[in-house]
């Protein structure tokens, strides 16, 4: 049993988590997302972000659209899909129910 | 004084020196080959480089221009190696141990490889199993035939009695390889990067 490998896991599990729950309160491109992410501690490497991202979006869990930028690179901006919304609620009740049966066993 | 070259990352032009370029250019290309399987591949390329181009923009507003090994070095510690991306070790990288499992091999076996062969591909077999190179075994069987012949005989009954490598997984047990996910997924990366070349060298020659 790894526990770095146990905790890369989980955190990865919780990044789709919070980037659905994130972008249905707004859009957001990338670099924002990175910065809420990195700010909370959640994002060892920028480049996780990526791969993520594109798995949600092929899945139909996000959308994008193109927004030119004055100060740089275009962006993508990603919004979350009437899809990703349904799939975000499951995920909201079923963190919920984690942390609750967690917080019961570890605490006692 | 370094030599420096003019570079389009995401649509915006920057100067990089020529060290700094190699260094980027090979990050890159391991991202590409790390994620060739995947099925959004060229967008997390460039999803990553236009992580990279507002890197080297906030680095370069202010009276400098150019972009150096540094900034690259940076840039990658930033946005983490393929292997870290993928949160598949970021355990060893963390704590700077070797947790990595050694490679554990497999039982080897013998089989004719079709994809190094001449006549029935036993020279080619005999090569991956032993570790030699098959070419010093084309030779010493092409010496026997100086010598009586035997190699001959040997030859045709190897190839005879010596199942061709069909599969994958025989392909895997040819090399002692062991047979799991991790093992195919690269035999596969490997070969769809022979053909990826193959393909851009014949366009490369077109034009």
């Amino acid at each position: 049993m790894n526990l770095e490998n146990t905790k890369a896991q989980m955190r990865k599990g919780i990044l789709e988590f919070c980037i659905l729950a994130l972008l249905s309160q707004k859009e957001a491109y990338a670099s924002e997302l990175i910065q809420t992410l990195k700010d909370a501690r959640l994002l060892v490497v920028e480049g996780t972000i990526y791969p993520l991202l594109t798995r949600l979006k092929n899945d139909g869990l996000l959308s994008y659209r193109w927004e030119e930028s004055t100060s740089g690179p275009p962006r993508k901006y990603y919004l979350i899909t009437q899809l990703g919304k349904d799939f975000l609620s499951e995920l909201t009740t079923t963190w919920e129910q984690l942390t609750d049966s967690v917080n019961k066993v570890t605490k006692g | 004084m370094k030599k420096t070259m003019t570079v389009n990352i995401s649509g915006i032009v920057f100067h990089i020196d020529e060290d700094a370029y190699d260094k980027l250019s090979a990050y890159l290309e391991k991202i590409r080959r790390h994620f060739a399987n995947d099925q959004g591949c060229e967008e997390i390329i460039s999803g990553i480089e236009s992580r990279i181009s507002e890197v080297f923009q906030e680095k370069t507003q202010n009276q400098r221009q150019v972009v150096t090994i540094e900034d690259v070095e940076e840039a990658i510690a930033q946005l983490g190696e393929p292997s870290q991306i993928s949160g598949e070790d970021d355990a060893a990288q963390d704590s700077g141990s070797t947790q990595r499992p050694e490679p554990e091999y497999a039982p080897k076996r013998l089989f004719r490889d079709p994809d190094n062969k001449y006549i029935g591909g036993v020279c080619g077999g005999l090569g991956a199993y032993f570790q030699i190179d098959a070419t010093l075994i084309r030779i010493i069987f092409l010496l026997t035939l100086f010598l009586g012949g035997g190699g001959l005989i040997l030859y045709l009954v190897l190839w005879i009695v010596v199942p061709k490598a069909r599969t994958m997984s025989d392909r895997l047990s040819m090399r002692g390889e062991k047979i799991n996910l991790s093992n195919i997924e690269k035999s596969i990366k490997e070969d769809l990067n022979d053909i990826k070349q193959n393909l851009e060298n014949l366009s490369k020659k077109k034009a």
